[in-house]
């Protein structure tokens, strides 16, 4: 137990800490200048990526969970896999969001405010990323169209690993073969490799910390869901 | 209906465009980051918050309806019982 709060509170430190140096050096430090289209915007590395680092991490933890309540079938592990998914599509819609707005003023520069297309050119990875939080919400679907709690958890789960797998194939490989205008896909090298040093020293540290921050939201909801359930049974016992 | 149509089409041409561009676009576009990091601390917060206020409800709920159960009981201690009841 005691070893439990000692993790968190590092935790809840790290992500604290980490956030904070990634807004102050991400907002301030001087990178170099990249194009005009970019402009400043490349700063937005720090804060747009880290999104699909946290969703990925959490998603993946989702289905870790969910192949534990497949094995071992108690209610704790069901209720942690249905929290980190509810925090997949949380992630995953702030890197949609983000992407949206990024997009505006770089792919849709020369396009009007009013376009749709300005905001969301349908670009494969922007696509496959929409397709992947739509997989997720499909879950969430799933899980409410059945009212028996064991059932509910099985075939929630056993999704749970088809989602999971989606993953991979739609963030990766479907960009990849597609093209597209975001970087690392079609013949367009990584950004990884295309970012110069200066970028590493805010960008790294700031994936970490929106990954420390994804754990701490999902401690948090795992107490709430499990707090939940105690009260459910309380009253159901009575 | 075609009155509603041209309404939106005129809405739709004016104001939001430049602004748009007025903001956004200023500064070699640094708004946009500040927009984008709004929209991450926004969400993130808020869920954070939220769920935060929840769970400290539900723990005095748990702890007074412990105590219902056992009215000698101090609340927190029951939480621990029933805990323990659980396991």
């Amino acid at each position: 137990m005691k070893t439990k709060e000692i993790l968190r509170t590092v935790n809840m430190v790290l992500a604290i800490g980490l956030i904070g140096y990634a807004v102050v050096f991400g907002l301030t430090k001087t990178l170099p200048y990249q194009n005009a289209n970019l402009g400043q915007t490349s700063r937005n590395v720090f804060f747009h990526v880290p999104m699909w680092f946290a969703m990925m991490v959490m998603g993946y933890t989702s289905v870790v969970y969910s192949v534990l309540y497949l094995r071992k079938a108690k209610p704790h592990f069901d209720l942690l896999a249905r929290e980190a998914a509810k925090l997949t599509v949380l992630f995953g819609v702030l890197g949609l969001v983000t992407g949206a707005v990024w997009s505006r003023v770089t792919w849709g520069e020369a396009l009007p405010a009013t376009d749709p297309a300005a905001w969301w050119p349908w670009d494969p990875k922007q696509t496959s990323a929409l397709i992947c939080v739509l997989i997720y919400l499909g879950y969430f679907l799933l899980r409410s169209s059945f009212e028996e709690e064991t059932q509910r958890a099985k075939i929630a789960g056993v999704f749970n690993i088809f989602a999971a797998a989606s993953i991979y194939p739609l963030f990766y490989v479907i960009p990849k073969v597609l093209g597209g205008l975001h970087p690392n896909t079609g013949d367009q090298g990584s950004a990884l490799v295309d970012m110069s040093s200066e970028f590493y020293s805010v960008f790294w540290p700031s994936v970490i910390g929106f990954i420390c921050m994804s754990i701490w939201l999902l401690d948090l909801s795992g107490r709430r869901a499990r707090l939940e359930h105690q009260i459910n049974q309380l009253q159901y016992d009575e | 209906m075609n009155s509603i149509s041209n309404l939106l089409t005129a809405l739709m041409q004016a104001g939001p465009a430049t602004e748009d561009r007025r903001f956004l676009f200023a500064d070699e576009k640094i708004n946009t980051v500040i927009v984008v990091l709004m929209v991450v601390l926004v969400g993130i917060g808020a869920y954070l918050i939220l769920t935060g206020r929840k769970v400290r409800k539900m723990e005095k709920e748990l702890a007074e309806m412990g105590s219902q159960s056992t009215p000698s009981g101090s609340g927190i201690h029951d939480v621990e019982a029933i805990e323990v009841k659980k396991r």
